[in-house]
């Protein structure tokens, strides 16, 4: 085959691969690209036959009526504080434990290295009334405490994996050297480890918020009052029953909802690749 | 002051494996020792003990009169060079180099004022605000050892430091290690598989197998007078040869009879407390084999392959059912299947016990 032919073959390849994949894109985005225009369409438009795509006439009612006239905000305080606490307390736990996992030698600790796997693997309905009564008995019911306490244990079984898939393929050499020059053992986990172990760090606490930010099912079942209750069950209880349903401000509150997420990613999307990464690259 | 004295240490793993048994050596102040062996003597296990990266299991470590085998490795005041150089990836040149002085509170100028020395001594001012991945093998190597002597420990260690470099890179940095350890008259306690870096660099050279020392001299006395057939055969390029054999007492006094090749040994082995008959091996250094001299007691041999190595070229001889190197001038006019005289150097043959492996005489 000649040159030039060889190149077009090369070029038609390359457009047909990325035509694929915008394809992909387009059809897993497309609740999400339509849950953001219809926040912005008139209740009118919503359910018209035939449906438009692009709304007709823009509007921020939807956002507006969101943020006054429901206590949109007050779900916002709750979920954010309950992914913070969250996060951070796993963090805490999770690399501490990981670093425990990764550097010292003790009896049972590849067994609880695998229990601990096993414990994400449990679906979370199973352990839901049996940590019910746990947060009960503890007096943790219906606050944001017992929410936090509950994340975690969700949360901190795969932050210990993943942090310590993190520190196992961090070379010892670096903390050691920096004992041999003066650091205490704790002093070289802070001054070498951490900073090594940046990327997998932000992405462990990134999965933990966001796994915090988005549940649902035991925020549901744990909080009955209002004035704790977290965005997503808060908010598809006000908005969802059974007799109405008022799409345009679900969605308004969807996109809100949505927002603080995609910032979060936008901005340290490049450690989560990296983070992900860890222990599979060594070989 | 800062004399390394090991006494009767020893390493065992939890796993119950013996990575060094009874250890005792004394490195003197100012010297540049090398633990010389092959993968897994116990070489590195023995200096991170010294570091106090690993717990003695047994024994004792001193520096000077100072106990120090239960000390930190922060509290030691030594400086280790890891065969990865284990620089701090986050970190630029600089900041490598004056962390162990900010471990140990030094204030900022001074700090930046001895970087900048340090920097100096070793060439490398232009890379401190570089980042170690951005470096040369030989670069980071540099920045390692600057790491290393900033902040002037009383014992260098130094982890197989040369082994990741190109074999151009690894001569050069030999003897600037060589004259940086003139300059600083520090001890230096140096771990290699590696014997040419042990002969070259070394004051005294520490010899260890299967976690054992094997022997301690100078590179001259390990080389000439081995203590042992291990310690013969691991330091020599080409390799001793060795030939199995047994010594018989003839008319003159004592002889050694080996697969072909018979020669008188009393010089070796002071006499006849050797008994006749006994299962000796002797080691003949290539260059103690002369090919073409016309000496009596030795023969002829095949010639099997020729190696021109430009300065030298090697010769492999059959000599009854074993191989023989010898070394021989750069244009030797030497072919394979030739059958030549050869004769060896007999003042300077090696002779070991069969059995335990130890040297006669």
């Amino acid at each position: 085959m000649s040159r030039p032919l060889r190149r077009a073959g090369r070029a038609a390849g390359l457009i047909a691969y990325n035509l694929g994949i915008w394809a992909v894109i387009l059809v897993l985005s497309f609740p999400l690209i339509w849950m953001v225009l219809t926040a912005f369409k008139p209740r009118s438009e919503t359910l018209s036959f035939p449906p438009s795509f692009l709304p007709r006439r823009w509007t921020l009612e939807h956002f507006e009526r969101v943020l006054n006239s429901t206590p949109f905000l007050s779900f916002f305080a709750n979920s954010l504080i309950v992914a913070v606490a969250t996060t951070c307390l796993v963090m805490i736990v999770a690399l501490f434990g990981a670093y425990s996992l990764a550097r010292f030698t003790y009896p049972g600790r590849r067994l609880v290295g695998r229990l601990i796997l096993f414990t994400y693997l449990l679906p979370s309905t199973v352990v839901l009334v049996p940590l019910y009564l746990i947060v009960v008995a503890l007096g943790l019911a219906n606050t944001l405490a017992g929410l936090v306490l509950v994340y975690t244990t969700f949360a901190l079984p795969f932050a210990l994996w993943l942090l310590h898939a993190f520190v196992a393929s961090m070379p010892l050499d670096t903390e050691e050297a920096a004992r041999v020059d003066g650091a205490s053992r704790m002093g070289a986990f802070f001054d070498v480890v951490v900073p090594q172990a940046l990327p997998g760090l932000i992405s462990t606490a990134l999965f933990t918020f966001i796994l915090s930010w988005n549940e649902y099912l035991f925020s549901l079942v744990f909080i009955t009052d209002t004035r704790t209750k977290t965005l997503p069950s808060g908010v598809t209880s006000l908005l969802l029953d059974s007799m109405n349903v008022e799409w345009n401000m679900l969605m308004a509150a969807s996109v809100l909802i949505t927002l603080p997420v995609l910032i979060f990613f936008a901005f340290l999307q490049k450690h989560l690749t990296k983070g992900f990464g860890a222990g599979s690259v060594k070989g | 002051m800062a004399n390394v004295v090991l006494s009767n240490v020893q390493k065992r793993f939890a796993d119950g494996t013996i990575a060094v048994h009874d250890f005792s050596l004394e490195v003197e102040d100012g010297e540049f020792l090398t633990f010389l062996g092959p993968s897994g003597c116990g070489k590195t296990t023995t200096l991170r003990m010294v570091a106090g990266l690993e717990t003695p299991s047994a024994g004792t470590i001193h520096f000077g009169n100072r106990r120090i085998d239960d000390l930190e490795p922060g509290e030691r005041n030594v400086a280790m060079v890891f065969q990865s150089y284990a620089l701090y990836p986050h970190m630029t040149v600089g900041e490598n180099l004056a962390y162990p002085l900010r471990k140990r509170g030094v204030p900022k100028p001074e700090r930046d004022t001895r970087v900048a020395a340090t920097a100096k001594l070793l060439q490398i001012e232009p890379l401190l605000a570089r980042r170690p991945k951005q470096l040369s093998g030989g670069q980071q190597q540099r920045v390692a050892l600057g790491r290393a002597i900033i902040r002037d420990p009383d014992v260098f260690l130094l982890d197989e430091p040369l082994s990741n470099l190109d074999a151009t890179l690894r001569a050069y940095m030999r003897a600037e290690l060589v004259q940086l350890h003139r300059r600083i008259g520090k001890t230096m306690i140096y771990v290699t598989h590696d014997q040419v870096e042990a002969m070259t660099m070394s004051t005294r050279i520490a010899v260890m197998h299967q976690g054992r020392l094997q022997q301690v001299g100078p590179p001259s006395e390990v080389y000439e007078r081995p203590l042992n057939r291990f310690v013969a055969s691991f330091v020599g390029t080409p390799a001793i040869n060795f030939i199995d054999g047994r010594i018989s007492a003839t008319g003159d006094g004592l002889a050694f009879v080996g697969d072909g090749l018979v020669f008188p040994i009393a010089d070796q082995v002071g006499g006849a407390e050797s008994g006749g008959g006994r299962p000796v091996v002797a080691g003949i250094r290539p260059e103690d084999v002369t090919i073409g001299g016309g000496q009596p007691g030795q023969g002829d041999a095949e010639v099997l392959v020729v190696e021109p190595l430009g300065h030298e070229t090697l010769v492999v001889l059959r000599v009854g059912t074993s191989q023989v190197v010898a070394r021989a001038p750069a244009r030797s006019d030497v072919t394979p299947g030739q059958r030549l005289p050869f004769s060896i150097n007999r003042q300077r043959v090696h002779l070991f016990d069969a059995a335990t492996g130890d040297r006669l005489g």
